[in-house]
Parts: C-alpha cells; structure tokens; sequence
C-alpha cells in the first residue's frame, strides 16, 4: 500500500504553480515543483563536494596530454 | 551570470559539463589555490539550471571515483542535472567525425570516440561545452561547437569557437 500526504494549499498559490508549471491541474502542477525542488537539492549536494573528493580522470587518450 | 557565460551562452539551450570539469571541480583541495576559477562558474550554471549532462559522463566519474561509496552517491546526485537523450548509435557519428579529423589534421593527435561523441551530442542539443580537456576542445573547434576551456596548468579560461 503506497503512503499519501495530504498538504493544504492556498488557493492562490495553487493558482501560481499552475501557471508557473503550465501543468494540466493543480496536483501534476505540485508534483512538477516538488520533483525540481529535489533535483536542485541534488544540484547543490554535487556543488557541496567542490574539492573534498578523490577522483581520477580516466578517459584513456588523454593520458599525459591534458 | 558573468559577461564571460554571457557572451557564449548566447543563443545556446545550455551547457555540456565536461568530465574534466567534474573531476577539476570535485577533487581534493590539498594541492590547489583556494579559489578555483571554474567554482564559481559551475554554480552560477547549477543554480540557473543550465547544465547538462550524459550517461557517459557519468560512467567516467564512475570509473574515476575512489570507492564504490562515493561512486553511488555522484550518481544520485547526477540525477538532479539535465540529461541529454541518447542512444548507443550515436556512436556511429563520433566515429565518422573521428574519422573526418584524422583526414583533415593528417599529423595531429586524433581525439578520441568519448570526446567525439560527446561534441555530437552538443551541437545536436543545441549546447555549448565546458572542459579542461585538450582533444575535446579540437573536436568542438572542428565541428564549430561553441564553448568554454579551462587550461589546467595555466589556470586560465578561454572561449572555444
């Protein structure tokens, strides 16, 4: 059984994530927000490991050329 | 945006992020200046969701990452960029173009399918490329793909095209 949460919106924003998504109601409109708000999360969680990783460039022909 | 994306950006849909410009931005700080030029750069593109990427980009940071830990988490978090749509045909392209280049420049170093491939994939989406590697910047210049690169040693960008 799938888990649901039900969230009270105001009207007016409801209106707004319509227009802004251009989605067919205000339930896709929400679902379309919620879906970019966690690809931006996952955008700045790639931006916080800015030079804290150990990574290898590995594409071969470029070996002592670059 | 600074006026340096600005006056390349101009007319793209968005940008290429080049593995070389990952691994240069995610790599140990240990041995680099504190402000890397290509930092602020890729934020600014992140934050105006202006980047894009490829399945292959991603299998390169894969392959280059330390632990199958870390390789997990670069792939989740992948998933928040733009990707281009691909197929392995497309192949097919960077090794006509592979070829192209190796009868014009009959002397000079060939690049490689990955940068080949990669360059087709820009000019078909319409996207500008950002990279720090030589042989991809000779295959944009050749197929007239704009662009930014990073110089690695000279710590410089430039424009591409």
């Amino acid at each position: 059984m799938g888990k649901f949460t039900t969230v009270k919106i105001l009207k007016g924003e409801a209106e707004e994530a319509v227009s802004l998504t251009r989605a067919g109601n205000k339930t896709e409109a929400f679902r379309l927000l919620l879906d970019e708000k966690r690809r931006l999360e996952k955008r700045r969680r790639v931006l916080a490991k800015a030079g804290r990783m150990e990574i290898e460039y590995v594409r071969p022909q470029d070996r002592g050329r670059r | 945006m600074n006026t340096f994306d600005l006056k390349i950006a101009a007319g793209a849909k968005g940008c290429l992020v080049d593995t070389s410009i990952w691994v240069e931005v995610l790599r140990s700080s240990r041995h680099r200046l504190p402000e890397h030029p290509i930092i602020p750069i890729v934020r600014e593109l992140t934050e105006a969701n202006l980047i894009y990427t490829s399945r292959l980009i991603i299998a390169e940071l894969i392959a280059g990452a330390k632990n199958r830990r870390d390789a997990q988490g670069l792939e989740q978090d992948f998933e928040g960029y733009r990707f281009c749509s691909e197929d392995i045909g497309q192949f097919r392209d960077a090794g006509y173009t592979r070829q192209s280049y190796m009868r014009t420049f009959r002397r000079a170093p060939v690049p490689g399918l990955i940068d080949c491939y990669l360059v087709n994939l820009a000019k078909r989406e319409n996207l500008i490329v950002f990279t720090a590697d030589k042989p991809l910047r000779s295959t944009a210049e050749f197929l007239g793909v704009k662009g930014i690169f990073f110089s690695i040693p000279s710590r410089e960008l430039s424009h591409i095209g």
